[in-house]
């Protein structure tokens, strides 16, 4: 029987899931695994190794779900963790450059469409979705040239929209810090897109 | 006078275009396996049929033995105290009827345990004997004590023990 979660806060799910309700586990599983593995793809930039670390990341959250305090937000946590885990992986690997394209795995065009990447549908014509994939390119090849701190906090605030604070707490860096780092990162990514124009 | 170009989604002077184009970046979904592969290696906790009634029940539900431990420590402290209480608010009667019981039995006793003491092990007995003449009501002092200040460490014990541990701040999650 699938339980409704419509309406349910996250506390809540975590609350059932430690009752003991598997169905809880997957909702908390599919709320988060597209932000989670997004973070973790654009900071790592490998399509396989970003799979591995977000399957990482839910194993340790989702096993550890009775040392959760309801009092943090657990989307801050759970950002927190797989950010943790990307920066660990940078700091002994040397990235390639992000694909557009559905996973590695993915053999029939079902499963290429569900694992591409989804730039917003705005009924655009073909050539329209061309230039706008181009386009998509060339801003996440922007935002991976980007330091690692900066890549983390603009994936945080312009693609997963979460406020100055939380950033702050999920990469634990002083609120002034994240301003900073979010500032700078939009003037190197306006430089780096500049050429473009030409 | 306008610039043509204000317009265009890549100007680098432009900040709601780059807004706007960072917003429309979308998210990447992992393979279509992925779900299972992570429910594959969760441990699913065993279901819980209905809430513990106190206000203590979570922490008991995290830490069953060491809540166990410092409560029977805590209910022996408080029982312990009780019964200091007790004598001493019944002190003078008790030390009536603990004279005469002691004229009758436990002197006797006591002397033949001491006698037989330095007979078997000289050397203990003599320590124990001198022990007991020197130190007079002090060990019992001591010990009424040691049982009272028990209480408020068994209490400290249990509070730390019950209060919910911070595993879980973000701030020290990796």
């Amino acid at each position: 029987m699938q339980a409704d979660f419509a309406g349910v806060t996250d506390q809540e799910v975590v609350q059932r899931a430690r009752g003991g309700q598997e169905s809880a586990y997957r909702e908390l599983l599919h709320r988060y695994q597209r932000p989670v593995f997004s973070l973790i793809y654009r900071m790592v930039r490998d399509r396989e190794l970003a799979e591995d670390l977000a399957q990482e990341t839910f194993v340790k959250v989702l096993n550890a779900l009775d040392s959760y305090r309801p009092e943090f937000k657990f989307s801050s946590w759970i950002f927190k963790i797989a950010n943790n885990a990307s920066i660990d992986h940078l700091r002994r690997r040397q990235l390639d450059t992000l694909s557009l394209d559905g996973a590695p795995g993915a053999t029939s065009p079902d499963r290429v469409e569900a694992t591409q990447l989804q730039l917003s549908d705005k009924g655009e014509t073909p050539l329209q979705e061309v230039e706008a994939r181009e386009l998509g390119s060339a801003i996440e090849q922007a935002i991976g040239k980007l330091r690692p701190e900066y890549r983390a906090c603009i994936v945080l605030r312009h693609i997963e929209d979460r406020p100055y604070g939380e950033i702050a707490e999920i990469l634990d860096l002083p609120l002034g810090t994240v301003k900073t780092y979010i500032h700078r990162a939009r003037a190197e990514l306006k430089d780096l897109l500049g050429p473009l124009r030409e | 006078m306008t610039d043509n170009r204000n317009n265009h989604p890549l100007d680098p002077m432009e900040d709601q275009v780059l807004d706007q184009y960072l917003a429309s970046l979308g998210r990447y979904a992992p393979s279509p396996a992925f779900d299972d592969r992570v429910m594959a290696r969760v441990r699913i906790n065993a279901p819980v049929p209905a809430p513990a009634p106190s206000f203590a029940a979570p922490a008991v539900r995290r830490r069953r033995w060491p809540v166990l431990a410092y409560s029977l420590s805590g209910a022996a402290a408080v029982s312990s105290t009780a019964l200091t209480a007790w004598v001493a608010a019944n002190f003078q009667s008790l030390a009536a009827s603990a004279a005469a019981g002691l004229i009758a039995v436990a002197v006797p006793s006591w002397q033949a345990v001491l006698a037989w003491i330095t007979t078997t092990v000289p050397s203990v007995g003599s320590a124990l004997v001198t022990g007991a003449l020197t130190g007079g009501l002090t060990p019992w002092i001591w010990s009424a004590a040691i049982l009272t200040a028990a209480v408020p460490v068994s209490l400290i014990g249990f509070w730390l023990v019950a209060r919910a541990p911070n595993r879980m701040n973000p701030h020290v999650a990796r």
